[in-house]
């Protein structure tokens, strides 16, 4: 390539890089614009889709643009998007950084235009996850919350308390020797949560910033999956979670706690069911867990805070709720949807629907970020290595302590 | 060293970089011009909405002035709407929205309306509490709320300004300062008649693109600051809140072209001496320019990241306390898995083993593969470069599903030979282990590729008169191909050195950290301190920490370098 | 020329030799196979289990891949920040390589130390800020603004690589060139180039790798599906709390296919310099 040849194409080059410069400011469209966030994939993507072309059919002034971001990136992306004026107008993503959000003004509290008769649609639990401070964020579009997934052929009936789900496991066990009783991941404080509360211990003491893990009742949740393990010898080591899906669809696996993503991971299964979880029979209290919200919220730097409202409450209306429960098989926040007959039909989401009333609204608070890897340690410790559960308690606690400050 | 004939650099030598350099900076100047206009159009607009809602507040007089402007569509694109509110829900409702802004502590009064609350929160928004995201409402609409009494709520709706009818105005600024610099760059690599000559152009050039820059940048401040005043002055007979400063903006754009001006300084200075220089010059900016802008710019906010704390989105000032706290190793003793210590300790022993494993495994493929008569060369080296192009996210893990303790590969594997199962990541020096084992996997090929292109610059008659001489292989491969490889072989390994000292995925993927956080290197603190327990600064300071520690290594290696370079003479 | 060096070995040296190779091929190429084989069966988990030999061959998943809106666009745009990225790193990279190497000029020390300094900034923390400079400059959700980052990440290593192989080319070459009356930059495109092939292959084949499989800076800038990398396209299947491990993979065997073809391209220039030409011009 001679050299005037080499020179042209970088002159072109560089012309064509001031041009993609210029190129930013597209001529406006006679419709606004509304920009939509998510991280949906496959049906539930779909059915998303659906949902925006039916809102601008009853909208001709207003286009909806919906773009799917990766899900480890959202976040970030969000946090340096959204202050500079280049983020969304709406996006769908789990409820935890609400409290984050709120405080750095990248959502914007919908009070000024939500109101009560809006809010009874949904189940009270999935929209107190979106108040901050007394203000509301978003709306819930859908929760997700543990029950007890079980495979009938080793396990005549869901068990209804722990003692019920112990002896079970044992005989399957012992039917063959091949099995395992219970599979989850146990130094996993979201996995845990059922048992903790099960127990009557909690994370942290109402809504002030105090430590309450290291409490007695924590301590015994920790010893009973320690009985299970050790001594019981039901819970397989190192259970990860594509251990855990190999052996429940090989039939080698009794029981597992997980949420409803895991119904995705059974497609060749034909042998499965789900309940809600059984009842702690050292306390009697029902074991539990986290419930967490996936909401749509609104970008506290939105140009079209008015439409971009609009879009919110029309994805949460009843009807809209109901196709995506019913075809996307979500979990959806509102309450209609259930009583319809085929969802009534449904085991799967019968089971759910029942966790709902029994589940902790997993905090949105910052400082519930904190507490997740100290957890795995102290886990980890106590169950597994079979340090005093006390004693880790407190070490985490203290490690959370610290990191507050 | 250098012969005077290689004095005759030819025209034709430097122009392509200095075009490309000079094309690249107008396009960048295109670009940071389009952006501030429009940032200022934004802000200007908020100004006059704002300038108009504060005197609305005090007089009742501009109402009628800036309701007649409103009525006849008066003005550029920059059209108040009034409305002064009644006491009315309505007013609870939306001063409602203006508390959590102004004062999010104040927030916690649930929905119902708290007079007394609200009135503060208006009165401190009124005040200047600026929080440009409740500006905007519909459209290009900003608006602008200030309490009016006891009773009444001033508001202005603001349409926002079109103010970049005057490209042509910015457009000349960066075409001049293109124009200038391509003569700077054309004074530098002409010899001149007198020896001052082309350093005195340069400086002058160099001054004049600065100027350029400056005159552009504060040309449309003071044109976009001129129409918001006249703007204001028409509606409300009050002049606009001062603008905010055009010099940071000719900064950020400068400060990139400041290692370009003072390599062309200091290259005409001593073009009198030695003009090769000028050439020199000529080939290495292209390449700086890009590195000034995008890499010290954000890095020098990282490092200022580091002196501060981050607590709910605010970033104060904290000093040295970031650094403190990490060098005291806070609340762990110094052997604790998560104290500094420890996990540089871990640090440099994962750097050190890795590198040495990549590169004797790469050398001795490499050594292996250049044999000219081996066949299927060529596939061989195909197959073994897969770990590299493979994504590591799921080779790492699959690794980790070979490393589980009960259906793990591994373990079944030695299983075959009678060893008992092993815990892999429960202790440390195993789940150690299995990172290394997998990041040498994964690092192996590009050493191989490296020492591949390496082995080439040994030149074949060394060797074939070392067999003339009765050498053996290893004596040729100590006294021949060690030393000569060292100059292309070791960028490669210095660079992979702090390549692996940063190498954050393995870590995190495989062993997670486990035990307990033994096996997390620091940029893997780093992460965790930012992105799980949200502190910033103290992710920003172990950052710097990390980036000092290997400017030391650095200091070693150039004088590796230094030796390595004589090997040639 | 052919002496004892160029002999064929013995039989048992070659076989030797080519068991250990194969051998080693193998242990390397194993844990691709768990890739391969979650690609070719319909199902979306991850493969455990000892076996990793594929007992399924359906294409569902590629056909999947393919099926997706926007994929062959986010697969040009791979191309086009790989390829620009690429003759960027090079060629920047080349002719500063070259003043490092011949030239010694104040500030030469402090230049290469600079590149190799810019290398050891921490990445992650580099993101937010980078943010704000390429918003700034107006090139975000424009792939200029991707390659211009990746050419400043591939540069510094280029830098250091094609300066360490100029060191190793005698001068003597150089002066004789240029006693003939050939100029400078005749020097560089003619005779140094040409020697440097091996060099500059690994070069590119480095640049290529590092814009071709970056993922997190890419998911960060663009805003618009239509923009996206082929790397990003990847990682949406990675969600919250499951992955689609069949389009997973079959997603990665795509990415690393034209990989190993540039390689395969290039590795041809492996061989060469020195060896090929002569000292004694």
């Amino acid at each position: 390539m001679s050299a005037s040849a080499v020179r042209a194409l970088f002159a072109t080059l560089a012309w064509a890089l001031c041009a993609l410069g210029c190129g930013e400011r597209a001529p406006a469209d006679a419709r606004a614009q509304l920009v939509l966030w998510h991280s949906y994939r496959g049906a539930e993507e779909a059915a998303l889709l659906a949902a925006l072309r039916r809102f601008e059919a009853t909208r001709p002034d207003l286009r909806v643009r919906a773009v799917s971001i990766p899900y480890d990136a959202f976040p970030n992306k969000l946090g340096v998007a959204v202050p500079r004026g280049n983020g969304p107008d709406l996006f769908v993503f789990a409820h935890d950084r609400v409290g984050d959000w709120a405080e750095t003004g990248i959502i914007e509290p919908i009070g000024f235009w939500a109101d009560e008769a809006l809010i009874d649609r949904f189940f009270r639990t999935t929209v107190s996850p979106l108040v901050y401070r007394g203000q509301l964020y978003g709306l819930p579009l859908a929760f997700k919350t543990l029950a007890l997934y079980y495979d009938p052929g080793l396990v005549p009936a869901p068990p209804a308390t722990t003692d019920d789900l112990v002896a079970a496991a044992k005989a399957a066990r012992a039917a063959d020797p091949q099995v395992w009783g219970l599979g989850y991941e146990v130094d996993s404080l979201y996995f845990h949560a059922p048992w903790l509360h099960g127990f009557g211990g909690a994370v942290y003491a109402d809504e002030d910033d105090t430590v309450a893990l290291d409490s007695p009742a924590s301590a015994a949740s920790l010893a009973f999956v320690r009985r299970l393990l050790v001594e019981e010898k039901i819970i397989p080591e190192e259970a990860t979670s594509a251990l855990v899906t190999a052996l429940f669809n090989d039939h080698h696996l009794a029981f597992v706690i997980s949420g409803p993503w895991f119904k995705g991971e059974l497609a060749g299964n034909d042998r499965w069911a789900v309940a809600p979880l059984p009842t702690v029979s050292e306390t009697g209290q029902p074991a539990r867990p986290f419930l967490g919200v996936e909401a749509v919220l609104m970008s506290g730097h939105s140009r079209h805070k008015r439409s971009a409202f609009a879009l919110m409450t029309f994805l949460t209306t009843d009807a809209e709720a109901t196709h995506r429960l019913l075809e996307g098989s979500q979990l959806v926040a509102n309450q209609a949807p259930y009583d319809d007959p085929r969802a009534r039909e449904d085991a799967f989401l019968r089971a759910f629907r029942g966790q709902v009333e029994h589940s902790v609204s997993l905090s949105n608070r910052p400082h519930m970020r904190r507490v997740w890897t100290p957890m795995k340690t102290a886990l980890s410790q106590a169950i597994v290595h079979g340090q005093d559960p006390l004693e880790a308690l407190r070490d985490a606690a203290a490690t959370i302590q610290r990191a507050t400050e | 060293m250098q012969t005077g004939a290689l004095d005759a650099g030819a025209p034709r030598v430097g122009l392509l970089g200095p075009l490309l350099t000079t094309l690249l900076a107008a396009g960048l100047a295109l670009v940071v011009f389009g952006r501030f206009a429009a940032e200022r159009a934004d802000a200007v607009t908020a100004w006059a909405a704002q300038a108009a809602a504060e005197a609305l507040a005090r007089d009742a007089a501009p109402r009628a002035r800036v309701a007649a402007l409103a009525e006849a569509g008066d003005g550029p694109a920059l059209l108040p709407r009034v409305v002064v509110d009644d006491p009315a829900p309505r007013k609870y409702a939306f001063l409602r929205v203006l508390r959590y802004a102004a004062h999010p502590e104040r927030a916690g009064q649930g929905l119902a309306p708290d007079r007394d609350a609200d009135k503060a929160a208006a009165d401190a928004f009124g005040r200047g509490a600026r929080r440009p995201d409740l500006r905007w409402v519909g459209g290009d609409v900003a608006r602008a709320a200030v309490p009016a009494g006891p009773d009444a709520v001033a508001v202005v709706d603001a349409r926002r300004a079109e103010l970049l009818a005057s490209p042509a105005l910015h457009f000349v600024a960066v075409l001049a300062g293109a124009l200038l610099g391509l003569l700077a760059w054309l004074a530098l690599l002409r010899r001149g008649p007198s020896r001052w000559a082309a350093p005195a152009g340069a400086a002058l050039t160099g001054a004049g693109v600065l100027a350029a820059l400056w005159w552009g940048a504060s040309a449309l401040a003071a044109a976009t600051d001129a129409a918001a005043k006249g703007l204001a002055l028409r509606t409300t007979g009050v002049p606009a809140p001062p603008p905010v400063a055009a010099g940071e903006w000719a900064l950020l754009f400068a400060a990139p072209l400041l290692p370009l001006v003072v390599f062309a300084v200091i290259g005409a200075m001593s073009a009198s001496r030695r003009s090769p220089h000028r050439v020199a010059y000529a080939y290495v900016t292209p390449a700086m320019l890009g590195m000034a802008v995008l890499i010290l710019v954000p890095f020098g906010l990282g490092v200022a990241l580091a002196f501060t704390r981050h607590e709910h989105g605010t970033f104060t000032f904290v000093g040295l306390q970031n650094f403190v706290r990490i060098l005291k190793s806070e609340g762990f003793a110094l052997t604790h898995p998560l104290s500094f210590y420890f996990t540089l300790g871990v640090t440099i022993l994962w750097t050190g083993l890795n590198v040495a494993l990549h590169a004797a495994i790469g050398l001795g493929l490499a050594l292996i593969l250049r044999e000219p008569t081996l066949r299927l060369k060529g596939v061989y080296r195909v197959l073994l470069i897969v770990p590299w192009a493979v994504p590591n996210y799921i080779t790492a893990l699959i690794w980790k599903g070979m490393f589980n303790k009960q259906y793990g590969l591994i373990n079944h594997l030695l299983g075959l030979v009678g060893v008992e199962p092993v815990g892999w990541f429960s202790q440390f020096w195993t789940a150690f282990a299995a990172n290394v084992t997998t990041n040498t996997w994964l690092g192996f090929p590009f050493m191989m590729v490296v020492a591949l292109g390496a082995l080439q610059s040994i030149p074949r008659d060394l060797y074939e008169a070392a067999d003339v001489d009765g050498a053996t292989r290893w004596q040729q491969f100590r006294h021949i191909t060690l030393p000569l490889l060292r100059p292309a072989l070791l960028p490669a390994i210095i660079l992979g050195s702090v390549w692996t000292f940063n190498m954050f995925n393995i870590i995190y993927l495989v062993s997670g950290g486990q035990p307990n956080g033994a096996t997390d290197i620091l940029i893997v603190e780093a992460y965790r301190w930012a992105f799980e327990q949200d502190r910033y600064g103290y992710a920003a300071a172990y950052s710097v920490l990390i980036f000092l520690v290997l400017l030391a290594y650095s200091g070693l290696t150039n004088r590796l370098s230094r030796s390595a370079e004589g090997a040639y003479g | 020329m052919s002496g004892p060096r160029d002999a064929e070995p013995k039989p048992p040296v070659r076989w030797g030799t080519h068991l250990f190779l194969a051998s080693f091929a193998v242990v390397t190429l194993f844990p691709v196979l768990w890739v391969v084989k979650m690609a070719f069966r319909p199902e979306q988990t991850f493969a455990t289990g000892l076996n990793p030999l594929p007992t399924v061959f359906s294409l569902d998943n590629f056909r999947d891949l393919f099926a997706a809106p926007h994929f062959w666009q986010q697969m040009l745009n791979s191309v086009i920040v790989a390829a620009v990225t690429t003759a960027a790193g090079v060629f920047l990279a080349c002719t500063a390589a070259y003043a490092f190497s011949r030239f010694r000029f104040p500030g030469r020390r402090a230049g290469l130390m600079a590149f190799l300094v810019t290398q050891m900034f921490p990445g992650t923390m580099m993101m937010i800020p980078l943010y704000h400079v390429l918003d700034q400059l107006g090139l975000l959700d424009h792939l200029a603004g991707l390659v211009l980052v990746y050419s400043t990440t591939a540069i510094p290593f280029c830098v250091f690589q094609l300066k360490g192989y100029f060191d190793t080319i005698p001068r003597d070459l150089e002066e004789s060139a240029l006693m003939d009356g050939a100029s400078q930059f005749t020097i560089f495109w003619r005779i140094i180039l040409p020697l440097s092939r091996p060099a500059i292959a690994v070069t590119a084949l480095f640049s290529f790798m590092t814009a071709w499989n970056e993922y997190i800076l890419a998911a960060t800038f663009m805003s618009d599906e239509a923009s996206y990398t082929l790397p990003v396209q990847l990682q949406q299947y990675v969600g919250d709390y499951t992955t689609e491990w069949g389009h997973f993979a079959a997603g990665a065997l795509l990415v690393s296919a034209p990989v190993m073809a540039l390689f395969f391209l290039l590795q041809r220039h492996l061989v060469g310099g020195l060896t090929a030409g002569g000292v004694k011009g």
